[in-house]
């Protein structure tokens, strides 16, 4: 499957840079409209220049990281992800997300070395991330991959025990190997919303590139995430495949119209897709529970936040329901403190 | 003169532009097509001379801007560590 080729299917059906970059498509779209010698709108051009920054600082911001603390630390997407692009550059991300056995710990260490806490989080927490003065890229620390709530993944010893190192080449950096790494960033979306994004199908695709599909498969079920990876799977065949067949997933024709528009999800279906996606528990008898569970999570406040605060950003969601995911995205800090 | 990239210095090139990042300050900076062109001759230890001359082929600007506006690059991305004298 060329992947390429599908993406380019897409961009060709908008020019509208908004719904490119909803789907985080926009890099891909600058590189095709240049081969096809179309012009490239001036904030798009901005968009390469921070994503090429973003791609030469990652390795030395991981350098200066690996020499402070000690112990495991392996990066997940971001320029994991990236390294599987054409030109990494084309693959855009604005932080560094890292394992390390010990965040709290990890942290105080960055900020006593010249780190800064971000401040414009509204709920500070252990996760909050750090800011280099001067380099384009947060990062941030994590104990746990962002798993779906009723998966059985590997702990995080046996993560970093699995770990290989790391596509940017610095010493001592490791990553997951790629059929681990392919799983967990279908887990990562998913949690988000099932389906979510183009880029994050292409992400997946490229992941499992080179990957035995039948040990995916095995893993996957073994993680209790078998229907979410044959959802992915399925979903990546029907829109990156050749030719302009009919979409035969079911999840793709009822749950992805915005990947197949390249429209990007009103806040309403946001939050509608990221409850339904509780539906593709493993067993029926998870599924009541977890999506009370993340309905609850939804709805009630952050760890730390009030509620006024929380009821006046359920107000916000109300007022814009109809409106495009991503506007509310740039908006303000809800995606920051929900993602 | 000639000059050199550090070793902490990285670039690379986008389309007709290059970004250029000092790892040890991590302070970057964004090439125009000019400032690119200029770049892409000092960098590989090309004089100031020859800079100018790319430039003049590039672009219908005078000799004398030309010359200012690689003098003036020049010196900045020294200034910044970005590049570095050649030794001789």
């Amino acid at each position: 499957m060329n992947v390429w080729a599908g993406a380019e299917r897409y961009i060709d059906r908008t020019a509208d840079v908004e719904r490119l970059r909803a789907h985080g498509i926009q890099l891909l779209a600058v590189r095709h409209w240049r081969a096809t010698g179309r012009s490239v709108p001036l904030d798009l051009i901005a968009d390469e220049r921070f994503s090429a920054i973003a791609a030469l600082s990652a390795p030395s911001l991981l350098g200066r990281i690996r020499c402070l603390l000690d112990g495991p630390l392996v990066v997940l997407k971001g320029p994991e992800v990236a390294a599987r692009y054409p030109d990494p550059a084309l693959r855009g991300y604005g932080d560094l997300d890292i394992l390390v056995p010990d965040p709290a710990g990890a942290q105080a260490v960055l900020v006593d070395a010249g780190f800064e806490l971000v401040d414009d989080y509204t709920f500070p927490h252990h996760d909050q991330p750090l800011h280099w003065p001067g380099s384009p890229l947060l990062v941030e620390l994590h104990r746990f991959p962002s798993w779906l709530r009723w998966m059985t993944p590997p702990s995080t010893a046996e993560l970093f025990a699995m770990a290989v190192p790391s596509a940017t080449g610095i010493d001592g950096v490791s990553t997951l190997p790629a059929r681990e790494h392919a799983l967990f960033v279908a887990a990562h979306s998913w949690r988000h919303a099932p389906l979510r994004r183009l880029i994050d199908l292409i992400d997946v695709a490229l992941m499992a590139e080179g990957v035995d599909p039948c040990e995916l498969d095995v893993l996957a079920r073994q993680w209790g995430m078998g229907r979410v990876w044959a959802t992915t799977t399925h979903a990546i065949a029907d829109l990156f495949s050749c030719g302009d067949a009919p979409v035969r997933s079911r999840a793709v024709r009822f749950g992805g119209r915005h990947l197949t528009t390249v429209r990007d999800r009103t806040v309403l279906e946001k939050h509608l897709a990221m409850w339904l996606g509780a539906l593709w528990a493993p067993t029926p008898s998870q599924i009541p529970r977890t999506l009370v569970a993340t309905i609850a999570d939804d709805v009630r406040p952050l760890l730390g936040e009030p509620w006024t605060s929380k009821l006046g950003r359920i107000g916000r969601a109300c007022r814009d329901a109809f409106s495009p995911w991503s506007i509310r995205d740039r908006a303000g800090t809800d995606r920051r403190t929900l993602s | 003169m000639s000059y050199r990239i550090p070793r902490h210095v990285h670039a690379r090139a986008i389309h007709d532009e290059v970004v250029v990042l000092n790892t040890q300050s991590d302070a970057y900076l964004g090439l125009n097509r000019t400032g690119s062109v200029i770049w892409q001759v000092v960098s590989q230890g090309g004089s100031e001379d020859e800079a100018v001359e790319a430039l003049l082929d590039r672009f219908a600007v005078a000799r004398e801007i030309a010359l200012a506006d690689v003098t003036n690059l020049v010196a900045d991305l020294v200034t910044r560590g970005l590049l570095e004298p050649e030794s001789t």
